[in-house]
């Protein structure tokens, strides 16, 4: 064996967070070029290898799960571009939200205590999501935000959130009906998951995908009983609010009798598809159910692909720039359809950014929790944007779009910001009403 | 002996931590136990903690790290990307591991003059990246050349898939800055071709870190050449494939590649990457030419000649830029791909005379057998240089030891044949002590010279390279090797 | 050197082979000095016995091999003892199949050349005094040609070697395949080093089919700038030939001359460009090469084409310019036209022509000129070798002359490096002395 320096403490072993996912790495660093807190910081403890390998020794219980640990673990965006560059397939996002189900939410014990909030008892909840959201509107538009603004009286870490929020919009989605019908011949009956930050801050998407649904011959449900997908808790390590959550889904859209589970928000497609690794070592029927559920998700722009888009589509005349959804890319490897959704649409030239499927520091609340990386990666990201001269930056990802607009209005950028099916509404729009 | 015995005890560690700080700042000097242990690997399957890693960013840092381990009779551990397969990066006797990682800018580029300087953190990839838009690139390309470090490559003189007709990396490393172990900075090379002092770059290459630490480096380019084709050859033997191999070379179109996969390895390849490769295939032989486009097309018709003539089944040439990355993900995805045929597996990097390829193939068969197990080979058939790979299940009791005991026999015989220990990998803290298998004590001893010429006090990256009395099985991961020294690099 | 080296000699080589007759003597003068004796020995072991008395009576040892580069470097310090190594000759292995070939020190270049010809190989260099060198001698000096641009340099090729160190023992360093990164790569450490850690007995090195007959593309071109700027658009384009020369006026004139041919305009300069390969590839570097220099060109084959290259290959042999002087120039590949503007410029001093040949694709530049402008010539070439991070050596001198002038001009980085790996190597100083640069030797 060999001698320990550094006086390596003891402690406690972990068994169960010797996943079969650890056995899997081999250590070759094929993903340290590839990780974008490696490529900021030039440390192994940054790396995705690295993370690994702690884990294991936590697990191993040859260091603690200490402050030093869950700093580690939690500079990781979550963003998967490992996965993506993994020869030996091993999937980090499994074993990094192990991790931090371990450790729970990070920060100072104030934060915590709001992160926790916020994932156990307000995202689960759509009406409370909506109340909160009306509130904050109220402090938008009373002038309170200026006021606090101009005053310095909000913490670092609001700060940061009060700059990245947009207006909350006068619309919230509360659709008035549970179906949407289909145009022209039925081809398919499909649930919309409406999710919690898509429905308060882009309600626009959602009412633009179920009309290019709708368009494509598709009857659109929105469950009533459907909540959050819980990424958000997964991410953060809070598994127990997440499952509750994730049942909750399950049983609206598996009642609901649908084809297929349309998602527009990369996130949640992921953590939709990875119910069953939620459920796993739980009880059979939740597992069962889970796997039912999880196949029949698909992300908006996978299933109009698969489906195959129904014209007739309309001019819109733009240079469009995509950035690649950390979870649409490497957590869905989905990078190929909404590039020919975009060359589908008459008038688009599509021009590539450099590093198109690098994280743009969004990362779920990571640009909440480490603003300090976020910033560095969103101003990398909007340099490779501003190079490719596109006049809209298209993200199918609400984080995304957040983040990447947040950038652009600091760079004073004249582009706009919009989801895929923004572009394919306004096709079939123009098309119509040209 | 063991390690233990044999560690460097550094006086007083905290002192040391504080001095590195006081040069560096406190977030480029790691010490919690946590941040060591991230630092105990690299690509191998060995590990050993270090007392600390430091993180330079200059040369004038790295002349500071080394001045203050000299204070404290600290051992230092240079460290590119840390995907070496040979142990080159940790640290077995402890002391300073001195991470490049932070040091990774191009510094210059000349296309005109067709040479770069580049820190030594710089990933092998981005050199070629930042000049193919105008039509050049760096040669050697090490499987691993998306992560891996020019200054890794320098201390290994890593080869690469197309060592075959540009050579290794010694071939393009025109100059170098380097650190030695008393913190003077000198300026090796660089003057140009056959420069009238001694060879200083040449002997620096291939060091593994041993002699100092390289701080910039000036290497190569070279012109893109204006097309390139790409060719599968399925044959019903390793015997027909080594021979079309030696015809192929014989007929002096210079081909830049000739890579041969064997039929355990196709079985295991095919269902990941898809590349339509028939699973009773007995070998596969991917053949790459390259040059000005006239010359093309004759080419790969002499090519599919000699195959044919060596009883190829059937020859496929590569229309499209995409079917070219398939044939290529098929040879560079094998080593990731064996996880299908078992948990784990251990990789040997052995090369013999090109003749000897059909022989080897046998012995190393032969070996397996008598072991009862299963040998894929996937190797650069042009140069000699085979990765016998053993695919194994280590939860099997004895199995890891009688792998172990096979790789040793097969390495044996490659020897025995005129072969070498290593084409590509290093010795590092793994081959080490099998290095009086192909060197006489007075061949060692004339190295140990060039050594101590350079690091007098033995500090830089001690317990490499040469014979130790101390064996690298003591840090054999406390997880069973599980994909053992993954050739995902070769 | 005492009588006791002299007996222990005649005792390891061989009566017959310890040779101090006048005639020997004078025919192993190193820049006029002779040696008290040459030992002949017959193998490695005889080799570094011979060191290893040297050593003890702190004689200076000077290795010989064909004799053909015994110009190179200062004048020696003192002649004890020459060791020639022609009695150790013959490949010792070589399975043509492995284009690996292992030679013993004293070979002629000339024989494993033939020896590799009968099975359609060979060594891809062209080195100066190719006729009278020996392989081991080859490697000590590290000699080459124009070919190095496609082929690569000695440094590329050689795998492996055998050395009889000053202390007296046989070492092996590298191999014999052509992937090896077990150990150091110490042969890198005995070549160009003129024997000063140690004596060649054997190398091994990568050998190729050979390329058959090639084509010589000769374009003449009004200046050196025309000259440069077309050698510029070859590297630029996707042209893979096999040398590529840049010559001013004089020395084109010595190349036709020996190619036989009619020299172009009287005050040309001439790029050549030498083509190997499979004929659709020769065609295509011939018409593009057309393209490239707006269509004058003229295309050697045959006796007239390979006499052109021995001309090119020969250019830095002293018997070329016999009673003159030949620098070497080193730096970055494009930037020997630098060298050629600095000798532009001390042409008044130097008075007499200078002849210029530059590997125009390697970074290299000959330059011959007569005795009397020797000090300016050199001196000019070391100043532009500073501007452009290069080097400018004195290859080729009368020996008075050499011991007046900076024979390996400024001083290289790791000099100190250097004389530590002398010490460690030749702790004694008997090898060389005087010949290496910067009081290394």
């Amino acid at each position: 064996m060999v001698t320990q320096t550094g006086a390596v403490p003891a402690a406690a072993p972990i068994p169960r967070l010797l996943i079969p996912e650890l056995d899997k790495c081999i250590q070759c660093g094929f993903c340290l070029p590839h990780c974008p807190t490696y490529r900021l910081l030039g440390v192994e403890t940054e790396s995705p290898r690295g993370r690994i390998h702690l884990i294991e020794a936590a697990a191993q219980g040859r260091i603690p799960i200490d402050r030093r640990f869950e700093e580690h673990m939690y500079v990781c965006l979550g963003c998967r571009a490992c996965e993506t560059a993994c020869p030996a397939g091993v999937r980090f996002g499994t074993i990094i939200e192990a991790a931090r189900a371990e450790i729970g939410p990070t920060g100072s014990a104030p934060a915590r205590r709001m992160t926790l909030l916020a994932l156990r008892h307000l995202l689960p909840h759509p009406g409370r999501l909506r109340a909160g959201a009306r509130l904050l509107r109220l402090y938008q538009r009373s002038g309170a935000g200026r006021l606090a603004r101009a005053l310095h009286l909000l913490p670092r870490r609001l700060a940061a959130m009060d700059a990245l929020l947009p207006p909350i919009p006068d619309r919230l989605f509360a659709p008035a009906q549970e179906v949407f019908p289909a145009i022209g011949p039925r081809r398919a009956r499909v649930g919309l998951l409406s999710g919690c930050v898509m429905s308060i801050l882009f309600a626009g998407v959602h009412e633009a995908t179920i009309r290019v649904l709708q368009r494509n011959g598709c009857e659109v449900v929105v469950p009533r009983g459907q909540t959050c997908c819980g990424a958000l808790n997964v991410h953060n390590g809070e598994r127990e609010a997440a499952r509750a959550m994730a049942r909750r889904n399950i049983d609206a859209f598996l009642g609901a009798g649908v084809d297929a589970v349309v998602i527009n928000a990369a996130g949640c497609g992921a953590a939709s598809k990875e119910y069953p690794i939620l459920f796993r070592g739980g009880a059979a029927r939740d597992a069962e159910r889970a796997a039912r559920y999880a196949a029949l998700c698909r992300d908006v722009t996978e299933f109009l692909d698969e489906l195959g888009l129904r014209g007739p589509l309309g001019e819109v005349r733009a240079r469009v720039t995509y950035q690649d959804p950390c979870h649409l890319a490497h957590g869905q490897h989905i990078r190929r359809q909404p590039r020919e959704l975009l060359r589908a649409i008459p008038g688009v030239e599509l021009v590539e950014m450099e590093g198109a499927d690098r994280c743009c520091g969004s990362a779920g609340i990571y640009n909440l929790v480490q603003p300090h990386y976020a910033r560095q990666l969103l101003e990398e990201k909007v340099t490779a944007v501003a190079r490719t001269g596109a006049a809209v930056l298209v993200a199918p990802n609400p984080g995304c779009m957040l983040q990447l607009a947040a950038g652009v209005r600091a760079h004073g950028l004249r582009m706009e910001v919009c989801h895929l099916v923004d572009l394919l509404d306004r096709a079939y729009a123009a098309h119509a009403a040209p | 002996m063991e390690l233990a015995d044999v560690r460097r005890h550094i006086r007083d560690r905290d002192a040391l931590a504080r001095a590195l700080r006081d040069v560096l700042g406190p977030g480029r000097v790691f010490a919690h136990p946590a941040d060591l242990l991230a630092y105990e690997y690299d690509g191998s399957v060995l590990q050993a903690v270090p007392d600390l890693v430091v993180f330079p960013q200059s040369t004038e840092d790295v002349v500071a790290i080394v001045r203050v381990a000299s204070r404290f009779g600290a051992p230092l551990v240079p460290r590119g990307s840390g995907t070496g397969l040979s142990g080159g990066a940790i640290a077995p006797v402890g002391g300073i591991v001195v991470s490049m990682s932070q040091m990774r800018r191009i510094l210059s580029i000349d296309l005109e003059n067709r040479c770069a300087v580049v820190e030594p953190g710089v990933v092998n990839l981005d050199v070629t990246r930042a000049v193919e838009r105008d039509g050049y690139f760096y040669a050697p390309d090490p499987s691993s050349q998306s992560a891996c470090s020019i200054g890794g490559n320098v201390a290994n003189n890593s080869g690469g898939v197309h060592t075959l007709a540009y050579g290794v990396t010694t071939n393009h490393v025109l100059g170098l800055e380097m650190v030695l172990p008393d913190g003077t900075v000198v300026q090796l090379g660089g003057r140009g071709p056959d420069d009238p002092a001694l060879d200083l770059v040449g002997l620096v290459v291939g060091s593994e870190g041993t002699l100092g630490i390289v701080t910039k480096v000036t290497v190569r380019l070279m012109r893109r050449r204006e097309a390139v084709r790409t060719m599968l050859g399925i044959f019903p033997s390793i015997e027909d494939a080594s021979q079309a191999v030696a015809d192929i070379i014989a007929s002096g179109i210079g081909p830049t590649s000739l890579e041969m996969l064997d039929q355990l390895t196709v079985e295991a390849v095919e269902p990941a990457v898809h590349a339509g490769l028939p699973p009773d295939a007995g070998a596969v032989l991917l053949i790459e030419v390259e040059g000005v486009r006239e010359m093309l097309d004759r080419s790969a018709q002499i090519v599919e000649d000699l195959c044919r003539r060596n009883r190829a089944r059937e020859i496929r040439v590569a229309r499209t830029e995409e079917e070219r990355a398939l044939y290529w993900a098929a040879r560079k995805g094998a080593f990731g791909a064996m996880g299908r045929l078992a948990p784990n597996y251990y990789l040997h990097d052995a090369v013999v005379p090109r003749s000897r390829l059909p022989q080897i193939m046998r012995q190393v068969m032969e070996i397996a057998d008598r072991y009862g197990i299963r040998v894929a080979n996937v190797f650069h058939a042009g140069d000699g240089n085979l990765h016998p790979l053993i695919p194994y299940d280590a939860a099997t009791p004895g199995e890891t030891e009688r792998v172990m005991r096979a790789s040793e026999e097969m390495l044996a015989a490659c020897v025995a044949v005129g072969g070498t220990l290593s084409g590509e990998h290093g010795i590092g803290f793994e081959k080490n002590n099998y290095m009086p298998w192909i060197f006489s004590e007075a061949d060692l001893e004339a190295q140990r010279r060039l050594k101590t010429a350079f690091d007098p006090e033995d500090r830089m990256n001690p317990f490499k390279v040469f014979p130790t009395p101390v064996s690298c099985g003591e840090l054999l991961t406390r997880r069973p090797p599980r994909l053992a020294a993954s050739g995902l690099w070769i | 050197m005492t009588g006791t080296l002299a007996r222990r000699a005649e005792e390891i080589v061989g009566a017959p082979h310890l040779l101090t007759d006048g005639a020997a003597l004078a025919a192993h003068a190193i820049d006029g000095a002779r040696p008290q004796a040459v030992a002949r020995p017959q193998t490695a072991e005889e080799t570094a016995a011979l060191l290893q008395a040297a050593g003890e009576v702190r004689a200076a040892v000077f290795p010989w091999g064909g004799g053909a580069h015994q110009h190179l470097g200062g004048p020696p310090a003192r002649v004890d003892l020459v060791i020639e190594t022609t009695r150790q000759t013959g490949i010792t292995d070589y399975t043509p199949a492995d284009y690996v070939v292992a030679v013993r020190a004293g070979t002629p270049f000339r024989d494993l050349q033939a020896a590799l010809g009968a099975h359609r190989q060979w060594l891809p260099l062209d080195p100066p005094g190719a006729g009278s060198a020996t392989v081991g001698g080859l490697v000590a000096a590290n000699r080459n040609g124009p070919r190095r641009l496609l082929w690569g340099s000695i440094r590329d090729l050689l795998i492996g070697i055998r050395v009889a160190l000053p202390t007296g023992e046989v070492i092996r360093a590298g191999g014999k395949v052509v992937k090896n990164v077990a150990g150091y790569d110490l042969a890198k450490l005995f070549i160009g080093s003129l024997g000063a850690a140690g004596i060649v007995t054997e190398a091994t090195f990568k050998v190729s089919p050979h390329p058959g007959e090639g084509q010589t593309v000769l374009v003449a071109v009004p200046d050196a700038a025309a000259a440069h700027a077309l050698a510029a658009a070859v590297l630029r384009s996707y042209l893979l030939p096999s040398a590529l020369e840049a010559a001013n006026p004089p020395a084109l004139r010595r190349l036709a001359a020996a190619a036989g041919i009619q020299a172009p305009a009287p005050e040309a300069w001439g790029v050549l460009m030498l083509v190997e390969g499979l004929e659709e590839s020769r065609a295509r570097h011939v018409n593009e090469m057309r393209t490239l220099a707006g269509g004058r060109l003229e295309v050697l084959d045959g006796t007239a084409h390979a006499a052109l290259w021995e001309a090119v290959s020969e250019f830095p042999s002293p018997t070329t310019h016999p009673g003159g002087v030949v620098c070497r120039c080193g730096g970055p590949i494009a930037r020997w036209i630098e060298f050629v503007r600095a000798l532009e410029g001390a042409a008044p001093g130097i008075g007499g022509p200078v002849e210029v040949l530059a590997h125009a694709g390697s970074g290299l530049l000959y330059a011959a000129g007569s005795e009397a402008g020797a000090p300016v010539l050199l001196d000019a070439l070391g100043r532009a070798a500073a501007e452009v991070g290069g080097y400018a050596v004195l290859e080729a001198a009368p020996a008075a002359l050499k011991a007046r002038l900076p024979v390996w001009g400024a001083p290289p980085g790791g000099l100190a490096l250097m004389r530590r790996l002398r010490q460690a190597y030749d702790p004694r100083g008997i090898m060389v002395p005087g010949r290496l640069g910067w009081g290394l030797s």
